[in-house]
């Protein structure tokens, strides 16, 4: 499909690239009263860039209107700005593994069995358990004028559940998602996830310390990333010296599109740029950000391979996998280093004091005290606070597991001197 | 279209059908700093088909060319006919309007070249920039969008709606002597670029807010009197009130707040109205094509009403109010609210500071957070309140406090409501649909204000 566009504006324009998918996403949801709604939809989106006169123009809509899209992106390159866009050449790419052909093939009724799975495992006396399977199945295809035109499969799903628990507290949302259909271990691996939550018992009252040492499981280290992997992107990689200051140099961050069978996977970007593993963060130490392809020709630099062009969304520069490094601390030398403290199963992000320079201070429902190494309650009504940047670089220890959460792998980290309030 | 929906709806044997297309023109600009990032306009047609099939559970198809309706509403009775829920689903009976509200736009962005459009924020995010030397980054946005609905039931009911709205938004960072501040802005209206220009103010006073907070002292935590200026008020009671008084699906009505619950004072009277006049959330009919009503929540601190779907109007035996709203095209609506307001009391502002002789006032919000009915107001601004008048800036934490203790506390409502014009959304996973919230000046007794970051 990208090809016959792109061929067709060979002739009007310096330069074309674009972008076509398919998708068809069926979703199944089921309520805690056990009402199940099953939805289906199906979309063929094209992304277009055209440079014309030197200036750059970019359009999104749908397959089936592709001459409105080519009309609207020489309409933007005509309001546009001069760029020198030097699209890339075909080159080889590495073989990843990006879809799944029994998630392709999955129908209503096996996403309800995997759904339904989750329910079971999930369903206690005083709960109320609301639960959802999804899957969509598609193609990407990218193209330019210089000759690349590459297609892959793609298949995304994933399974989630909110449970409630009618005595009281915040209703606990869990999730997974993949290239391949959830299978039962990790089913049982949400619902000991959600058991772990609900287990403890509650107590209102904050200890009277207003800094404690602190375990991040994967979700909330995932959360606390945000900063961070801001600083890293696009300009703000180049705008700042140094764009992190330097971290505990246990920390390594890693882009990896080429893992086989996550959500970021994919042999090319959507600018046409062959994709590889990148070290971000080496040792604490920041060593390069992402730039997609416009980016990078601004700020004179190479193309890392992280342009994402999606139907009508604007260009955006994202990461593929993230992939933080493992310490060597299993879960039992981790509840020692941790002693007394707390640990965070995750965080609800919101608008921070001050988000530019890494400041936060957020509700930490999953919140749990733990004393001499065993969890002794969970605290409620905990509000973490502190600076990102300062607690990755007070890193007391990491664990040696990682969990995926959505396209990242991380693993448990304890920080020093964390502020906790109520 | 109206023949082509109406042909579609009457597809299937039996059971109630809902088909929704919208035809969607859009306009973006975004600059970082002097440079355009996107400059672009796009069209998309799509479209969702419903059905509840009798003694089954809802099945919904997406659809992206109305040629394909029929086809669809054969395949969202078949995912219907997949599902069985005990008992089956009931929907409340409505009154059927059939409305046409398609007449052509006066101020019609669509005719607007992108370059006129370019012109406008390349104008204002320059004043942003040029405002003070401390000024160090700058994100712009300008969005027009003309959106044309038409909705049609298997019961009769029919919706052709034509609208526009515009909005511009500022995002300022200011740094000076190591400390680094940012300030956001935004505003939306129904109607065009014409009708947007008045609004470009927002520009220079997103710059001053940024240098403002540069040097400001974080306040001393302890406990204050709190007023919050009218946009913070309304965002409070959004997510506070409005978002526990929609009726929620079936099982999960623990998050609900019962009919007859006290929350607040006397003061305290909150309502959702989608027929208020002139505001770019207002409807005629909402997603399931009820017919949308003024509906009263709270009044003198006690609620006394809910959102409701045809399908939760049902199951609490209550009349639906006209709040089935889809957050995004081709998602199933659910009870949202509209026009979200905080009905006003009396007296100004200076009435209300007058009372204070050591407090903190929230100017503006970054954002509400909540969890399990804490909740966590972010002020955009604050400062100190002296002797009853406004004095320094100050940095100010989130401020954190259960519902009914934010709502026990609040002693004063002004009078002096106003409709909130910025882009606002609820704070629902997945995607967002637009609330506006209205709201007058209101004071709180005894917040706690905890220290800045620890």
């Amino acid at each position: 499909m990208i090809g016959a566009v792109i061929a067709d504006l060979a002739s009007e324009v310096t330069a074309a690239d674009g972008v076509a998918t398919t998708d068809e996403t069926i979703a199944v949801a089921v309520d805690a009263g056990g009402d199940v709604a099953v939805a289906c939809d199906r979309c063929a989106l094209l992304a277009l860039r055209v440079a014309d006169h030197g200036r750059i123009g970019w359009a999104g809509g749908h397959v089936e209107t592709s001459a409105a899209v080519v009309a609207a992106a020489l309409e933007s390159a005509r309001a546009g700005d001069p760029l020198e866009l030097i699209l890339p050449a075909p080159s080889p790419v590495a073989a990843v593994a990006t879809a799944s052909a029994p998630a392709a093939a999955a129908t209503p009724a096996d996403l309800l069995a995997i759904a339904r799975g989750l329910r079971d495992r999930l369903a206690r006396d005083g709960r109320l358990v609301e639960v959802w399977a999804e899957r969509s199945a598609g193609r990407v295809e990218v193209g330019n004028t210089r000759g690349v035109a590459l297609g892959y499969d793609v298949t995304l799903a994933g399974v989630g559940a909110t449970v409630i628990d009618r005595a009281g507290g915040p209703a606990c949302r869990v999730h997974l998602a993949g290239a391949e259909l959830p299978g039962p271990e990790q089913v049982e691996r949400l619902g000991r996830e959600v058991d772990d939550r609900l287990r403890p018992p509650l107590l209102e009252e904050l200890p009277r310390q207003s800094a404690f040492t602190a375990w991040f499981e994967p979700r909330a280290v995932r959360t606390l990333l945000r900063p961070l992997l801001a600083r890293l992107t696009g300009a703000e990689w180049t705008d700042r010296a140094p764009p992190v200051p330097p971290l505990d140099p246990r920390l390594t961050v890693i882009d990896d599109p080429l893992a086989p069978l996550r959500p970021g996977s994919r042999p090319i970007d959507d600018d046409g740029v062959v994709t590889r593993r990148l070290t971000l963060i080496d040792g604490g130490r920041a060593v390069t950000g992402v730039l997609d392809l416009a980016t990078a020709a601004r700020l004179e630099r190479p193309a890392t391979g992280h342009g994402w062009r999606r139907g009508m969304s604007a260009p955006a520069i994202g990461f593929s996998n993230l992939l933080v490094e493992p310490g060597p601390d299993d879960r039992a030398a981790l509840f020692r280093a941790l002693g007394t403290g707390l640990l965070v199963a995750d965080l609800a992000w919101g608008p921070a004091p001050n988000p530019e320079p890494g400041a936060f201070r957020v509700h930490a429902p999953w919140c749990f005290l733990v004393e001499d190494g065993a969890v002794v309650a969970r605290l409620p009504r905990a509000i973490v606070a502190g600076n990102v940047f300062d607690l990755f670089r007070r890193v007391v220890a990491i664990g040696a597991e990682t969990d995926w959460i959505g396209a990242a792998r991380v693993p448990s980290v304890i920080v020093d001197g964390v502020g906790v309030g109520a | 279209m109206r023949e082509r929906l109406e042909r579609a709806v009457t597809a299937v044997p039996d059971g109630y059908v809902e088909l929704r297309l919208r035809h969607r023109w859009v306009t973006t600009l975004v600059f970082r700093r002097q440079r355009l990032e996107v400059a672009t306009q796009y069209e998309t047609l799509g479209g969702v088909a419903r059905c509840l099939a009798p003694g089954h559970g809802w099945g919904a198809v997406a659809f992206t060319d109305a040629d394909r309706a029929t086809t669809a509403v054969e395949r969202a009775y078949e995912l219907s006919l997949e599902t069985h829920p005990t008992p089956p689903i009931a929907l409340a009976a409505i009154p059927i309007r059939q409305v046409e509200q398609a007449e052509a736009l006066m101020d019609d962005p669509r005719t607007v070249p992108l370059k006129t459009k370019r012109g406008l924020l390349e104008q204002l995010t320059g004043e942003l920039l040029g405002a003070d030397r401390r000024v160090v980054d700058a994100r712009t946005s300008y969005v027009d969008a003309v959106h044309e609905t038409w909705l049609a039931t298997s019961e009769g009911a029919w919706l052709h709606d034509l609208r526009s709205e515009t909005s511009l938004s500022a995002l300022a960072v200011a740094s000076e002597d190591g400390s680094e501040e940012r300030a956001i802005e935004s505003v939306a209206i129904p109607g065009g670029s014409g009708a947007i220009r008045p609004h470009g103010g927002i520009f220079r006073s997103v710059a001053e807010s940024a240098v403002g907070r540069l040097h400001a002292m974080p306040v001393r935590p302890g406990r204050y009197p709190v007023v919050l200026d009218p946009r913070a008020s309304g965002a409070l009671v959004l997510q506070a009130i409005s978002s526990h008084c929609r009726a929620p699906t079936r099982g999960a009505e623990r998050d609900l707040l019962p009919v007859g619950t006290r929350i607040g004072p006397d003061c305290l009277s909150v309502g959702d109205d989608p027929t208020a006049a002139g505001l770019r959330t207002s409807l005629w009919l909402d997603d399931e094509a009820t017919p949308v009503s003024h509906t009263m929540l709270v009044r003198h601190g006690v609620v006394v009403g809910h959102l409701h779907t045809r399908e939760t109007a049902a199951r609490a035996s209550a009349a639906p109010t006209g709040h089935a709203l889809a957050p995004a095209l081709r998602s199933v609506p659910v009870a949202r609210p509209t026009n979200t307001y905080l009905a006003k009391g009396q007296g100004d502002l200076e009435q209300l500071l007058a009372a204070v002789s050591l407090g903190v006032y929230v100017a503006d919000v970054q954002g509400i957070t909540e969890e399990a009915r804490r909740l966590s107001l972010a002020p955009g601004a604050a400062r100190m309140i002296r002797r009853g008048e406004l004095a320094e800036p100050i940095k100010c934490p989130p401020i954190v406090a259960d519902l009914y203790s934010w709502f026990g506390r609040l002693e004063a409502v002004g009078g002096d409501f106003v409709w909130d014009s910025s882009s606002s959304a609820t704070q629902d996973p997945g995607p967002n649909r637009s609330v506006t919230t209205g709201a007058p000046h209101t004071r709180f007794v005894d917040l706690e204000i905890a220290p800045m970051y620890a």
